[in-house]
């Protein structure tokens, strides 16, 4: 069944749209057009965001298998991108970085941003910075570092692709399953914090 | 921890459990994309010469499916023994494909060349089927090798003879040209068990 739309449709468009519109609503009423939730995981007083990401995840990674175990949906046709060891350290230092500081993370920047936030719009700038100053150095320092650490697992059929499952030697209902009881023991152990440490939620 | 706590993780684990029993399967009724299409077309396993059909045929293979893809005009006149006829035109009727969609036989399509057969083949792989092949050649190539097979090459070696030999043997087996056949190991007829009958033991009776 899947795509729903035939590959470089112009339909494909219209469905990015809608779903980038579903997508934002679902953003700003989780509460992440704000600096002060995000912020909040890295000094401790607000775990909203781990707990919505994890549900993201469980609930992707269980829908994608349940729609594959009925036929509906074929798994060989899920994108997954080459796995870069060294830069993706790299980038997820600098993103984690900027994600501290600013307080948003470049899809929440533009939800915020939408809803009038100026903290937002000086991130976007921030971002559109960025963007330039990689282009300027990207040949001195970057390119090279792109093609660093590529991951490979012997007998894998998705060459340099790598699923979790893959690297520790299991299936992937049984990958997903450890995800779900990690995800669990995630949410219980920020409860705890909570409790222990008598944070309130708060609505910004 | 209320209800709503208990229920998200009762949910969660049974999903959990449930699909890490299951494993990720390829969706067979679906066709195959055009890329691994390619792959398969470029890969030149789903030939078989002329040679192997036919020792399929003499040693009675009940696992081979013959499959004349000409039109059944041609098919009366001449075809293989045991082959099927479902023209190229009729290969998408829901019956033909039910010959098809198997993997018990090994279905061998051929023609008279191989285009028609090939294009039967990629019809059918489209489809996901499994064990299909195609007769390089087709009939004319049976015909020039198992039929008539001649002598005529310009190198001449050990493997060829044996070649030869074999072809003269299948040629006899298939009634084409005759030739005398000199070499003991060639395969002429397959030969048949002898099929032995237990006798029944009287049984019953009064002891």
């Amino acid at each position: 069944m899947a795509p729903i739309f035939e590959q470089a449709s112009e339909w494909n468009l219209m469905a990015a749209l809608f779903i980038g519109i579903a997508f934002g609503w679902v953003l700003e009423r989780a509460g992440f057009s704000t600096s002060r939730k995000l912020a909040g995981v890295f000094y401790g007083y607000d775990f909203v965001v781990i707990k919505v990401f994890f549900t993201a995840a469980i609930t992707a990674a269980l829908g994608l298998l349940f729609l594959n175990y009925f036929g509906v949906f074929d798994f060989e046709n899920v994108w997954m991108p080459t796995t870069y060891v060294t830069p993706t350290i790299v980038g997820g230092v600098i993103m984690g970085l900027g994600f501290v500081m600013g307080g948003f993370c470049p899809g929440t920047s533009v939800c915020a941003a939408a809803t009038g936030k100026l903290d937002a719009l000086a991130f976007i700038g921030g971002i559109v910075l960025g963007v330039v100053l990689y282009t300027f150095t990207y040949e001195p320092l970057w390119e090279t570092l792109r093609g660093k650490g590529k991951l490979l697992i012997e007998g894998s059929d998705t060459p340099g692709k790598v699923k979790i499952g893959e690297l520790i030697g299991v299936t992937e209902g049984v990958a997903v399953l450890i995800f779900i009881a990690f995800g669990i023991f995630v949410f219980w152990f920020v409860e705890k914090i909570k409790k222990t440490y008598n944070i309130k939620d708060v609505e910004y | 921890m209320n209800g709503k706590h208990i229920f998200g993780l009762v949910m969660l684990i049974t999903l959990g459990l449930f699909i890490a029993f299951t494993s990720v399967k390829k969706n067979e009724s679906a066709e195959i994309s055009p890329d691994q299409l390619n792959k398969k077309i470029i890969q030149q396993t789903r030939y078989f010469t002329p040679e192997e059909v036919a020792k399929f045929i003499i040693s009675e293979d009940p696992s081979l499916q013959l499959i004349d893809v000409r039109l059944p005009k041609l098919y009366n006149k001449f075809s293989l023994k045991g082959a099927m006829n479902i023209p190229l035109k009729n290969i998408l009727n829901e019956d033909n494909l039910l010959y098809l969609d198997q993997d018990v036989y090994k279905t061998v399509f051929f023609s008279n060349g191989t285009s028609d057969a090939d294009v039967a083949w990629i019809l059918v792989t489209r489809l996901g089927y499994e064990n299909v092949y195609v007769m390089k050649g087709g009939l004319n190539q049976w015909v020039e090798n198992i039929l008539q097979p001649s002598e005529h090459s310009v190198v001449w070696d050990r493997i060829d003879d044996q070649m030869y030999q074999y072809r003269k043997g299948a040629s006899e087996y298939f009634g084409g040209k005759s030739i005398e056949a000199t070499d003991a190991d060639v395969l002429v007829k397959p030969k048949k068990a002898p099929i032995k009958r237990k006798k029944k033991e009287v049984e019953g009776g009064c002891e």
